[in-house]
């Protein structure tokens, strides 16, 4: 998707979680917003296991939903995963770590629609676009060197909540994001030809929403 | 950033004078002593060993390397030797790992020999010892730059790693590196007869004494390392030479340990050997260092049995060497990574020289060859499928003196065969030289470094000088460049996520 569809999408989505909305009588919660916080089990599993020695990292961010037609409704999410490890070359397999220190950033925009069960203990799945903000910084990098890329794909969603206090409910919820992007050309990536900045993400939700 | 502190003292004399002895300490000689240690041959090699340097033979007469099938009962060896027209000398026959270095005065031509043993069916091969040549060509200097060194991204590298540590070994089999500042008094010949000469020896000033290890001669004595050709000391001098001292030039991997193996002879030390077994005359003073395959193998396993990590051969030559090959697989096996310079004769035939060309079957063995600083094939390097990486190497035709590579080096005016009858190894200066060997040493010197780094597998090490290697040429591999120009920074730097 070109950034520029993908902003007319964001501000559509932002608008009807911000604004008033007379839809949606069926759900305690019209309009929420909420936190995450969770693990993610990145898709380029060699490569991350590689420089990092794991393909999992935490996640945490936030969003807001709002339903806007019976129980359809709108999301809008960003999470921020991060993943120290080094630098390393690859040869037949064996991985050789170089002790140059590496980070990557990846900091996902989720837009989603989707349907939510009604009453106090609801499910609710979405399919939508996720574009993953990617930065890969290590040292003794030159200025163009660095990794700043983005890549948009594939996001689903889904998740169950309870509402435990009249505004307040809690739930977890799962997102697959499927984003081919800045991977597979060189870097570790290409070796092990993994192309995906995305992954699974688990992870706990707490929603505040009228 | 690292910034190598070299030149500092040496460029501005060296541009007065072009010749400057190198050193803020006095070395201090040993007192001057015939020396106490047993010569390596004995005079009847002595012959055949000047004989192949007069006469630019390609082997050392009446020697044959053999190597039997397993299960070969030592009678069974006995018969197949008996082909040998002639006796074989027991004194001077030994074992090279399971490769029998077998004398005879009776036979000079090893080639008829060797063809004779291969039809026994007791012996797996036999060949020659051939005598393998340094690749070195020498140049006078103007003045002395180190653009080699920048050509590889070394001052970036160096940022990474800087200079490796001491944990690593490199093994130079080559002419030597001077181990020990003494005198000793060896007769030679001065044109009329034969006199007691002091001859003083100085260890190289820019590489501390504490990052030399003893090392081991295979063709001179049993007594310390000693250089009579400089050449060695030179290839030493790329990949260890002290930097950040303030002192003469640089090295990449300058905080590496060496292990000087001797297994060339130049002509000082063909000179004295003649001397000392009474042999009257010169021997000829247009030969380079010559290196029997017998002690070339020796000492490429002795490196791998004695901790080295990495081994440069700077010399090679034109008829396969089994010995070599069966050397160069037990080194890489025990986890050596092995840099083998690809040859100088391009103009000269471009013939495929030995061990260089078995690089390919090697994983963890490379072939190099030399680049000028333009990044264009140096004239003399050779060329051909085998080649597998280049580096800088230097080319006077591509740059004048200053396009060549210089290192701390022995100051060769002290021992030029034409002029010279007394020589002295104890003087430095900023040595010019170029050649596939001195291209060879960028590649062990950068090993050295990735082995510190953390990729302690030699086949790891090469298909990383390769993958980062700066394709330059045809495109892809080709014959002039190989896989391309090493590029020691992004090497060391290896691969991230994304990039």
């Amino acid at each position: 998707m070109r950034p520029s569809r993908l902003f007319v999408i964001t501000a559509y989505a932002m608008a009807v979680v911000t604004l008033p909305t007379t839809a949606g009588a069926q759900n305690s919660m019209d309009v929420r917003g909420y936190f995450v916080a969770g693990s993610t089990w990145l898709t380029a599993a060699d490569s991350f296991e590689a420089v990092a020695d794991t393909n999992r990292t935490s996640n945490i961010g936030g969003g807001g939903a709002v339903t806007i037609w019976k129980s359809v409704f709108v999301d809008v999410a960003v999470q921020r995963m991060a993943i120290e490890g080094q630098r390393v070359f690859v040869d037949q397999g064996t991985v050789y770590p170089l002790n140059i220190p590496l980070q990557v950033t990846m900091i996902p925009f989720d837009v989603a629609a989707g349907w939510r069960t009604p009453g106090r203990v609801s499910a609710y799945g979405a399919v939508g676009v996720s574009r993953i903000s990617y930065t890969e910084r290590s040292d003794f990098a030159a200025d163009d060197e660095d990794v700043d890329d983005s890549g948009t794909g594939l996001l689903l969603l889904g998740g169950a909540d309870v509402t435990i206090w009249k505004f307040v409910s809690i739930g977890g919820e799962v997102r697959y994001r499927h984003v081919d992007g800045p991977l597979g050309e060189t870097g570790v990536s290409a070796v092990f030809g993994e192309r995906s900045i995305g992954g699974v993400a688990a992870s706990l939700r707490v929603s505040v929403g009228f | 950033m690292t910034t190598p502190g070299y030149h500092v003292w040496f460029r501005g004399a060296a541009l007065l004078a072009a010749v400057v002895i190198v050193g803020t300490e006095k070395p201090t000689h040993a007192q001057a002593s015939t020396a106490p240690y047993t010569f390596a041959m004995t005079r009847s090699m002595v012959e055949r060993v000047t004989a192949a340097w007069n006469d630019e033979l390609p082997y050392v007469p009446g020697e044959v390397l053999v190597k039997f099938r397993n299960g070969t009962s030592a009678a069974t060896q006995d018969r197949a030797m008996s082909i040998i027209r002639g006796p074989i000398d027991a004194a001077e026959t030994k074992w090279i790992g399971n490769v029998l270095l077998a004398r005879t005065t009776s036979e000079p031509d090893p080639e008829a020999a060797a063809a004779a043993l291969r039809r026994q069916p007791e012996v797996e091969w036999a060949q020659p010892n051939y005598v393998r040549r340094l690749h070195a060509t020498p140049n006078d200097p103007s003045f002395a730059r180190q653009w080699n060194f920048q050509m590889i991204e070394m001052s970036r590298a160096w940022d990474i790693n800087p200079g490796a540590n001491a944990n690593v070994v490199v093994a130079i089999i080559d002419s030597g590196i001077t181990t020990q500042s003494a005198s000793y008094t060896f007769p030679l010949w001065t044109g009329n007869n034969f006199e007691n000469v002091i001859v003083p020896f100085g260890v190289t000033p820019d590489i501390a004494s504490s990052r030399i290890l003893p090392g081991r001669d295979f063709v001179f004595w049993n007594g310390p390392v000693l250089d009579m050709d400089g050449h060695g000391t030179h290839l030493a001098g790329t990949v260890l030479e002290e930097t950040n001292n303030n002192l003469g030039l640089s090295g990449i991997a300058y905080g590496a340990r060496l292990l000087p193996l001797k297994a060339c002879y130049g002509y000082w030390d063909l000179q004295v050997l003649q001397s000392v077994f009474g042999i009257p005359g010169y021997v000829n003073p247009n030969e380079t260092g010559g290196c029997p395959d017998s002690a070339v193998a020796e000492a490429i396993r002795y490196a791998a049995d004695n901790g080295a990590r990495v081994i440069n051969l700077s010399l090679g030559g034109p008829f396969t060497s089994a010995i070599t090959l069966e050397a160069l697989n037990y080194a890489v096996s025990r986890g050596v990574f092995v840099a083998m310079s690809v040859g100088n004769n391009y103009e000269r035939g471009n013939a495929t020289q030995y061990p260089a060309a078995y690089a390919p079957q090697i994983n963890g063995a490379v072939s190099v060859g030399a680049v000028g600083a333009s990044e264009r094939r140096a004239y003399y390097s050779q060329t051909g499928e085998h080649l597998e990486l280049v580096a800088p190497g230097g080319d006077v035709r591509d740059g004048g003196f200053a396009g060549v590579i210089y290192q701390v080096g022995l100051f060769d005016p002290d021992f030029d065969p034409f002029t010279v009858i007394r020589p002295r190894f104890d003087r430095y200066y900023e040595e010019p030289l170029q050649g596939t060997s001195s291209a060879a040493p960028h590649v062990a010197g950068l090993a050295t470094l990735l082995y510190s780094q953390g990729i302690t597998n030699p086949a790891a090490i090469e298909a990383a000088m390769k993958r980062f290697a700066k394709d330059i040429g045809t495109a892809g591999k080709d014959n002039e460049y190989g896989n391309g120009l090493i590029d020691a920074r992004a090497t060391l730097r290896g691969l991230g996520v994304a990039r």
